[in-house]
């Protein structure tokens, strides 16, 4: 039996984005003791897929009235128990273009790729969902990088330090998303402010308990290294915090 | 409004892998190798657009995309996953990969690609370098054994590198500029965890040796039939991040001037075209 392309393309897309979204929750619910900021994770991660399935068809790339035999799995107990509080929508306010089906592909590929891998939905979830019990020692891992090398520049720091760090330097990478496409809320803070007021101002007080140098790298390391290979280098975010005096840096 | 020309395929193994299927029956594969810290799709942007900007070539493409993670991956190992794993793609196309859930995007090939490409950016460069020469070694093996054994279908590779680090990047590049900052020393150690970013320096043995491989693989026996160690290459000018040095064996190559290390091998539909004609051609 042959295709159409939109069904083969909503085929792909239920194989692939909800394995993928299943595959983040499910890595999370086996780590993770914090079933609440999971369980909104999830939340958000389905809204995401939602919209990508209603952009989908508005753009011709799905069939006119799909049906997805596969949904986000959920833990019921944590889903359900907090569903009434647990709304997804302060994660998507501005409404998202229409673009061509060429590229709408691209970026579902790019969202797609984007949540496979595991330090950036590290990333996400610390920064948006998690509980401060998880929070705390993650941001302190950064800050204790932070404070080593101020104390000793040139010190070498062990692995597992950098380890624990290393989900604030590997972070999402915002090149190559659409500006209003349905992933875009995983790149609002701290570059955009297009969460809800309330989300972002959360969002934004996790990020700014960071060091600001070590802010900046994160931006960098955001961005990708390759990237920005010359935006690592050159670029204005940065340039602005390298060559301020350390001393008004820290 | 424009059908898209490409179906994507997110593949498992190898895992992080996309294949972009052709609506029509392909006449080759393009494999796309990206560089260091990239993906295995958002760093070659809008490529798949070719289909569309230039139809005539790349809708009749299937594209392969292949992931790694530059930062825990070395460059052997995924030139070694590269190698072994392309002779489900290439020549002929493993029937299951056109199926999702039991339904056939197109009907299968009557016969094998006619053609294949391999295209690799920066670290990218260097892993499709050391994808050919290792194949390239492994049928020197073969043929002492077996003076008949036939010539690794991956061989017939036309291989197109954009930048690519084959020289190693560049002492005084892009993370130069850093090292004035208080950001230095946490940064250069979480590059120097990276295996693949010390293979990169200059000199390293593994640049070393498979340029030097690269090198006794042309002036040996089997020279004529080893084109696809020969790159066609397109520089970034300026490109402060890698040597802009090509192997003695390799084809002409080409400048292109106000385009950096990253944005060379990102084409943009009507503004931009030369990485679509340097794929398809070798030249621009």
């Amino acid at each position: 039996m042959s295709a159409e392309p939109a069904q083969f393309r909503l085929r792909a897309f239920e194989q692939s984005m909800l394995d993928a979204m299943n595959g983040v929750v499910a890595a999370f619910l086996h780590r993770r003791e914090d079933r609440r900021g999971i369980a909104m994770f999830q939340g958000v991660l389905a809204a995401e897929s939602r919209r990508w399935l209603d952009l989908g068809v508005d753009n011709g790339y799905f069939t006119s009235e799909p049906s997805v035999e596969r949904e986000v799995v959920f833990e019921p107990e944590y889903w359900l128990e907090g569903r009434a509080e647990l709304d997804p929508r302060p994660y998507f306010l501005s409404p998202y273009l229409v673009f061509g089906p060429v590229d709408f592909d691209g970026e579902l590929v790019a969202a797609v790729t984007d949540l496979g891998r595991r330090d950036r939905v590290e990333f996400l979830y610390l920064l948006f969902f998690a509980d401060e019990e998880a929070w705390e020692p993650a941001a302190a891992a950064v800050s204790e990088v932070a404070g080593r090398l101020a104390e000793w520049p040139q010190r070498q720091l062990p692995d597992s330090l950098l380890d624990r760090a290393e989900w604030a330097l590997t972070g999402s990478e915002p090149s190559g998303i659409a500006k209003d496409c349905p992933a875009n809320w995983r790149l609002a803070a701290p570059f955009h402010q297009e969460l809800d007021a309330e989300v972002f101002a959360s969002a934004w007080r996790r990020w700014a308990t960071l060091d600001p140098w070590l802010r900046s790298i994160a931006q960098g390391a955001w961005a990708s290294a390759e990237t920005t290979a010359s935006e690592l280098a050159y670029p204005s975010r940065i340039r602005e915090e390298v060559t301020r005096p350390r001393r008004e840096i820290f | 409004m424009a059908e898209p020309t490409h179906s994507p395929r997110f593949l498992r193994d190898p895992e992080e892998w996309v294949l972009y299927l052709a609506k029509e029956q392909p006449r080759r594969l393009v494999v796309f190798v990206h560089g260091f810290n990239g993906r295995a799709v958002n760093s070659w942007n809008q490529f798949v657009a070719g289909g569309k900007e230039r139809p005539e070539w790349w809708a009749s493409s299937d594209l392969l995309f292949a992931g790694y993670e530059s930062t825990t991956d070395t460059i052997t190992g995924v030139a070694y996953r590269v190698r072994t794993a392309l002779p489900r793609f290439y020549p002929n196309l493993a029937g299951d990969l056109l199926e999702i859930g039991g339904v056939r995007v197109r009907e299968p090939a009557n016969g094998p690609y006619e053609e294949l490409y391999l295209v690799g950016h920066s670290l990218g460069g260097v892993i499709v370098r050391r994808v050919l020469c290792d194949a390239a070694c492994a049928w020197e093996d073969e043929l002492a054994a077996d003076s008949g054994a036939p010539r690794p279908p991956m061989l017939d590779a036309r291989t197109r590198l954009f930048s690519p680090a084959s020289k190693g990047f560049q002492p005084a590049g892009w993370l130069g500029a850093l090292s004035a900052s208080g950001a230095w020393p946490l940064l250069v150690m979480q590059l120097r965890r990276s295996p693949a970013y010390t293979s990169l320096q200059p000199g390293s043995e593994i640049l070393t040796r498979t340029e030097q491989r690269t090198a006794a693989h042309l002036s040996g026996p089997k020279a004529t039939e080893l084109g696809a160690l020969r790159a066609s290459i397109l520089w970034a000018q300026p490109d402060n991040v890698v040597e802009a040095e090509r192997y003695d064996g390799d084809l002409t190559d080409y400048f292109e001037d106000g385009k950096n290390h990253r944005s060379v091998c990102k084409p943009q539909p009507q503004k931009y075209t030369k990485p679509w004609v340097f794929v398809e051609t070798g030249k621009v």
